[in-house]
């Protein structure tokens, strides 16, 4: 399955004309921040309305250290994750003692705070005008056309999404699982959900920084309006859709929802109702998200025989 | 020098006082009862220890240490482990994944390690499994060790919270009801293990139970609370022979079963 994804996205932007390579370019991008965001949200179970200020945070220290300060774009992006990991940190180090509404609230807070400080540092950012980026730069070479960018992008994608189903694989990953699931639990077993909170919250914010960088460089231009709290409920949706706490569900939910608006292009004033009623529909009839289909798939073609019958059995030893 | 000595612990909820000057003591590797009547403060003993609720007065000591004010993950740090009379378990993942969220306890494996998958993550991993999968078999759960673990009917969640608890390979290990909800050739198996496996770790057990024939048969000790107090300590036999116990516990118990 993830070869013949991996095949596919090799191969198939060389037949596509430079449109469609932006649009896989955008649908890998939200894919790096659907899985960051769904470690946070779908696995350790912590609401975050600020994940676009995290991109922000990456796209904006990309911006700012190549069209200011000329840094090739190798530095500039681990620069970015290492800004918005730090961020991310300090915003979870409060956000230990908060949940649920407090928490949405909290991290919405964070958001607004973040949209005017890039506004009133308009010397560096640009402000409300935006800034411009160049093609980005490394080792000296320079990714002038689509398809070299889009190795760049799909290399970034296929790093963090290994990063991310090793760390899922490991006692973090389950650490992140069980503060989810049972805080009392979770304690008892030695696990402090203080430190999982602030993990998560960097963790994320790292993957959103990657996306953050890699927009900006796609896209050339970034201007406050692309990170405001629209984008982070759009990336929920991503996570939703696809399936909270699954890696392969946070890359279905970013390409199914990115292609989404180009297939509604005849309809676009209505694409904020029509995003709705998905993420509605999908919280009430399909809370697995579309990977549950998978699921299903599987199931249905590999037969796993279902065990339940015999833990009955079993639980009346005599 | 006691593992654990508990005293004049207090601990109150609106008002109410559900544990009142309790002092008590425990060796190491020894195994102690606590029964009571319901209400008599059994489980808040066991939330004060593991720092899950806040103690009005008095003091906690493991090894020495004043651990009264601990946040839980820091007392089960200090090798103090507990499973709970509902089974918390973790539903969503597999059975082995709750066992393996155990054996994590001790894990060294460092955070980039994990991230890029290097060989000693690897390593420990395979470990963890093993440790992890001995432990499902010691408790008969191996056969599920892949089913989602909010599947199983509460008998095999007992079992497996109590597995998980073990897998921390705490010093002292507080179990919470342990054979409820069993039948009896379950509860035997369960209190096999749990024998054996506190010799073979060398782990003290406190043991809250409502089986009275499982705790005399299991506790070296037994510590009887009423209303928040302790009412009498003593071997099995003292217990069950003592008149101030009879009257205000075992009596109407005896005449129950």
């Amino acid at each position: 399955m993830l070869v013949i994804v991996l095949a596919a996205l090799a191969v198939v932007p060389f037949f596509l004309t430079s449109y469609w390579v932006y649009l896989t370019n955008l649908f890998l991008i939200n894919a790096i921040v659907a899985v960051g965001l769904n470690i946070l949200t779908g696995n350790a179970g912590q609401i975050s309305l600020c994940q676009s200020s995290f991109m922000a945070i990456g796209a904006y220290t990309t911006a700012v250290l190549s069209a200011r300060y000329g840094l090739p774009y190798w530095l500039t992006l681990p620069a970015a994750m290492a800004v918005a990991g730090g961020t991310g940190a300090l915003l979870g180090y409060p956000a230990r003692r908060l949940s649920d509404i407090y928490l949405a609230l909290a991290t919405f807070g964070f958001l607004e705070i973040f949209q005017v400080v890039i506004e009133e540092f308009s010397d560096l950012t640009g402000g409300v005008r935006g800034i411009s980026i160049g093609r980005p730069s490394l080792f000296g070479v320079t990714l002038k056309s689509d398809l070299s960018l889009y190795c760049l992008v799909l290399a970034a994608a296929v790093i963090m999404i290994w990063v991310a189903s090793n760390l899922m694989r490991s006692r973090f990953g389950r650490a992140f699982n069980a503060v989810r699931q049972s805080p009392y639990a979770a304690q008892a077993l030695g696990i402090s959900i203080g430190r999982v909170k602030l993990i998560t919250f960097a963790l994320s914010a790292v993957f959103a920084a990657v996306g953050g960088s890699l927009m900006a460089v796609v896209v050339g231009f970034i201007d406050p309006l692309e990170f405001n709290v629209i984008a982070s409920l759009r990336q929920i949706t991503f996570i939703v859709v696809g399936g909270l706490g699954s890696i392969a569900g946070s890359v279905i939910g970013a390409l199914v929802l990115t292609a989404l608006p180009e297939l509604l292009r005849g309809v676009k004033e209505y694409v904020g109702i029509i995003y709705a009623i998905i993420l509605l529909g999908f919280l009430l009839f399909m809370p697995g998200g579309l990977i549950t289909i998978w699921a299903i798939i599987r199931d249905r073609i590999w037969r796993k025989p279902v065990k339940i019958e015999g833990a009955n059995r079993a639980a009346s030893l005599d | 020098m006691p593992l654990l000595s508990i005293e004049q612990l207090q601990v109150e909820f609106g008002g109410i006082r559900a544990v009142n000057q309790v002092s008590l003591s425990l060796e190491a590797g020894e195994i102690r009862g606590l029964i009571g009547p319901n209400g008599a403060g059994k489980t808040s003993i066991i939330n004060a220890i593991t720092g899950m609720v806040p103690t009005r007065a008095g003091r906690v000591l493991f090894e020495n240490r004043d651990i009264t004010s601990f946040a839980p993950h820091d007392v089960s740090r200090c090798g103090v482990g507990r499973t709970f009379q509902h089974a918390e378990i973790f539903p969503d993942d597999s059975v082995l994944d709750n066992v393996r969220i155990g054996v994590d306890h001790h894990s060294q494996v460092g955070f980039l390690q994990a991230a890029f998958g290097l060989p000693a993550a690897r390593k420990a991993e395979s470990e963890t499994r093993s440790i992890a999968i001995g432990l499902l078999e010691a408790f008969a759960l191996a056969p599920w060790h892949g089913q989602r673990a909010g599947d199983l009917p509460f008998g095999l969640l007992k079992r497996l919270d109590i597995a998980r608890a073990f897998a921390t390979r705490p010093k002292l290990l507080l179990l919470d009801e342990p054979t409820s909800g069993m039948s009896e050739a379950e509860s035997k198996l369960v209190v096999d293990q749990i024998v054996a496996l506190s010799r073979q770790y060398g782990t003290a057990l406190m043991v809250i139970e409502h089986n009275m024939r499982v705790i005399m048969q299991l506790a070296e000790r037994i510590t009887v609370l009423q209303s928040g107090m302790v009412l009498f300590e003593g071997t099995p036999a003292e217990v069950q022979s003592n008149h101030k116990v009879i009257d205000a516990y075992l009596g109407e118990e005896m005449t129950d079963a």
